[in-house]
């Protein structure tokens, strides 16, 4: 599906949107970064609750196009600044996690 | 130059997941061979006084540190010049823990000692096995308004730096980083660390045992902050 397609919903908040047009093919949930890098793949999704710059850098070696924290978490400033010079999407639900990949994973799964 | 012999991680029986044998007379009775350590419970300093002046006794010196957990939950060891400064710094660090309450009978006592290191009595809030709601570039410049050394631990197991960062974060400058074996130092130097040292963190009276061999003057802090940073620190391998 199309990222535009997943904002439509009400629960997530648009931090950062470069393109809301971009494919999303997987979802992938994680807090632990190294083990994002392992395993997360290409055009997905990944919901975490991690909101260290450094999600950015690992959101592009992975190829995931938007992140998305749950409620009760906010995205550092830096975070949103490297995400605006990376590309990537930055979305925060008003759902916690488990309701949120449920809300994702069904959409993935219409299509 | 002398030749010390170092354990620069110790928990302390106040540390909730630390054995409850990790009293100050265990530590005379089982610190053998080490004569250089560091206080490091977790986010908190209240023990680092009374360890130290018990430990004077069998000549072990003790450099004031803490364990900090940050909220991307990596732990950071923090050493300090002065223990007023740790204790300064501990007592910021627990107001920023997230979780108050806790049952000790699932996650352990958190025991302080008086100052002839009788168990005196229970601390029931905050839990200082949290973490704190400080990200790690926050206690990276908190601990930078003393003289300290910002060491994050076990930075390929559980609670490291690499674990859940993935890669070394750009805003920190990281002096130096804990690491349990040779493929760890491989590991280090190709992600660009050059600094190391070796520590048993310990919990039990078992790991009351050199781990590293450290060659400086005098043991004070200024001594160890050189040797490390000259790499004269030398891991003694516990497997």
């Amino acid at each position: 599906m199309r990222l535009s397609e997943l904002i439509k919903e009400k629960e997530f908040e648009k931090v950062f949107i470069f393109d809301d047009s971009v494919e999303i093919n997987n979802g992938y949930i994680g807090d632990l970064l190294s083990e994002i890098m392992r395993n997360a793949p290409a055009n997905s999704v990944w919901i975490t609750h991690q909101t260290h710059p450094n999600i950015i850098a690992v959101a592009s070696i992975v190829e995931a196009n938007t992140i998305v924290i749950p409620k009760g978490f906010d995205f550092e400033n830096e975070t949103i600044e490297k995400a605006k010079e990376n590309n990537v999407n930055l979305l925060k639900s008003k759902k916690d996690i488990f309701e949120t990949s449920g809300l994702i994973y069904t959409l993935l799964n219409e299509e | 130059m002398i030749e010390y012999y170092g354990n620069f991680h110790i928990h302390t029986v106040i540390s909730p997941c630390a054995d409850i044998t990790m009293t100050p007379d265990i530590f005379l009775e089982y610190l053998n061979g080490v004569n250089w350590i560091s206080i490091t419970d977790h986010n908190t300093a209240r023990h680092i006084r009374i360890y130290s002046e018990i430990l004077e006794k069998i000549d072990v010196k003790v450099i004031p540190g803490i364990e900090v957990t940050s909220k991307e939950e990596v732990h950071i060891l923090i050493y300090f010049e002065k223990i007023e400064d740790a204790e300064e710094f501990g007592k910021f660090i627990e107001k920023k823990l997230i979780i108050k309450k806790y049952d000790p009978e699932k996650l352990g006592y958190q025991v302080i000692c008086n100052k002839t290191g009788e168990l005196e009595e229970i601390i029931n809030t905050p839990y200082l096995g949290s973490a704190t709601s400080l990200s790690i570039t926050e206690i990276y410049n908190l601990s930078k308004k003393y003289n300290s050394l910002f060491v994050p631990a076990h930075i390929f197991r559980f609670n490291g730096l690499i674990t859940n960062l993935g890669i070394p974060p750009q805003n920190v400058k990281i002096d130096v980083v804990e690491l349990k074996s040779n493929e760890e130092v491989e590991k280090a130097k190709k992600l660009g660390f050059n600094r190391f040292l070796f520590n048993t963190d310990a919990h039990f009276p078992e790991q009351l045992i050199p781990s590293c061999k450290i060659i400086a003057k005098k043991r004070n802090f200024e001594d160890f902050k050189k040797a490390v940073f000259e790499r004269k620190v030398i891991p003694i391998w516990q497997h």
